[in-house]
């Protein structure tokens, strides 16, 4: 096979690794079905990519004691039980913003939310029960927050910014694809909390959660196109995450008839 | 806005896992990598307040472990040589999940690629960090990074065989 000029070795590189501007892979991804020795590298690339992805887990072992203590982590937990974040790394890895939620009112969930985190789910059953939050928002044991209940259901239904239910306490704003092509909804719950959910094979995770003074549900309705109501944070973080303009109500209809599915 | 104290330690010890993933990759020997790990955990700790908010809490991290390496390596100098590649492979295994045949010879193809070519497809490739912020990581160029990604794959591919790298 005719080795690639090095243009070319770069360029699959960096298709392959999701990194060519979209105005080369434009020019690129014609040549695919012209040139074997191109295509064959981007296969031999992604297989390559695949390899190692399955060779390195995440390290899931017995935290060790001193580095448990420097995270306050509980020894005991600790030695004993591995802590469990990250066990799904082909997820992790492939969604590196989607699980990087932040809490600028850290104190008060954390009740609820940190152990799970901290603990990965051994203080706290992975199906977590109690009020408000707590009953839209399951904390798996690597720490990941998959939308329940009302919120979930309102996440898969609401399109248009149609309200279902008026009674609802759960408000579901815009609609935008992050950069994995997954469809992310922005949310606000009654209990004042608010953040952006991606459709996930496992369900609505939660890529960004912010509670308090900034969140506000109201009326569920009002929500969408109150989009000045969303807090700095979460524009920004949509800005950050989304891959095109945000979907209107057509497009929603269409995304909601394909169940989401990138 | 900025996270508390106590929601960026949850975030770190959320993060352990990988960080001790990359100290392995690094190191190629357990104790060196938690021992990599606690020192890069103690110094972020110790300088929370640099790290910004809006920027990844990862990368951050990796180059805090980055140039904690790179001083343990000078420090130790030429007394106590760094483990030869082809013997360190032996000492990591990862989890028990997955083949073990095919990660065993992955484990030593990667062992055997130069550090600075070993962190970046490290990096990109198993922690999945844009070449942006890998580039970041390691303090250089985005072209320096593309050409130690494309020289890593190639000596990767080239020991694990064209016909093999299907799993």
């Amino acid at each position: 096979m005719t080795p690639l000029n090095e243009h070319d070795r770069i360029a699959v590189m960096a298709y392959v690794d999701g990194e060519l501007p979209p105005e080369d892979v434009a020019l690129f991804e014609p040549r695919l079905a012209l040139e074997p020795a191109l295509a064959g590298a981007v296969a031999r690339e992604r297989a390559l990519r695949a390899r190692l992805h399955s060779a390195f887990a995440p390290v899931d072992e017995p935290v060790p004691a001193a580095l448990a203590d420097l995270l306050g982590l509980p020894e005991a937990t600790a030695a004993n039980d591995p802590l469990p974040a990250g066990t799904n790394d082909t997820a992790r890895a492939t969604l590196p913003h989607a699980r990087r939620w932040r809490w600028p009112e850290w104190a008060t969930m954390a009740a609820c939310l940190a152990l799970g985190v901290v603990l990965g789910g051994r203080a706290l059953a992975p199906h977590a029960a109690g009020g408000g939050d707590m009953l839209a928002l399951n904390v798996a044991p690597d720490g990941a927050i998959t939308a329940q209940g009302a919120l979930r259901d309102a996440l898969e239904q609401h399109v248009g910014g149609t309200v279902l239910d008026p009674n609802a306490k759960v408000g579901v704003g815009l609609t935008f694809r992050n950069h994995d092509r997954q469809y992310c909804r922005t949310f606000a719950l009654d209990s004042a909390s608010s953040g952006i959910a991606c459709k996930q094979s496992e369900g609505w995770v939660v890529a960004q959660l912010e509670h308090g003074r900034n969140a506000r549900a109201g009326e569920a309705g009002g929500y969408r196109t109150a989009a000045s109501s969303l807090s700095p944070t979460l524009l920004t973080a949509i800005d950050a995450m989304r891959d095109g303009d945000t979907l209107d109500a057509a497009g929603e209809e269409a995304a909601k008839g394909k169940g989401w599915k990138p | 806005m900025s996270l508390s104290p106590v929601a960026l330690r949850a975030e770190i010890a959320a993060l352990l896992p990988r960080l001790r993933r990359f100290g392995r990759s690094v190191t190629h020997h357990r104790e060196d990598a938690d021992d990599l790990v606690q020192i890069a955990v103690e110094r972020a700790l110790k300088h929370l307040d640099q790290w910004q908010d809006g920027t990844r809490l990862d990368s951050w991290l990796f180059r805090i472990m980055k140039n904690a390496w790179i001083d343990e390596v000078r420090a130790r100098g030429r007394r106590d040589e760094v483990l030869a590649p082809e013997e360190a492979g032996e000492h990591v295994g990862f989890s028990e999940t997955g083949s073990r045949d095919i990660r065993l010879s992955i484990d030593k193809a990667m062992a055997r690629l130069p550090e600075e070519q070993r962190m970046a497809v490290s990096l990109v490739l198993v922690e999945g960090l844009p070449y942006k912020e890998a580039a970041e990581v390691l303090g250089i160029p985005i072209g320096t990074l593309t050409s130690r990604l494309a020289r890593g794959r190639d000596a990767l591919q080239a020991m694990l065989g064209d016909g093999d790298i299907t799993p």
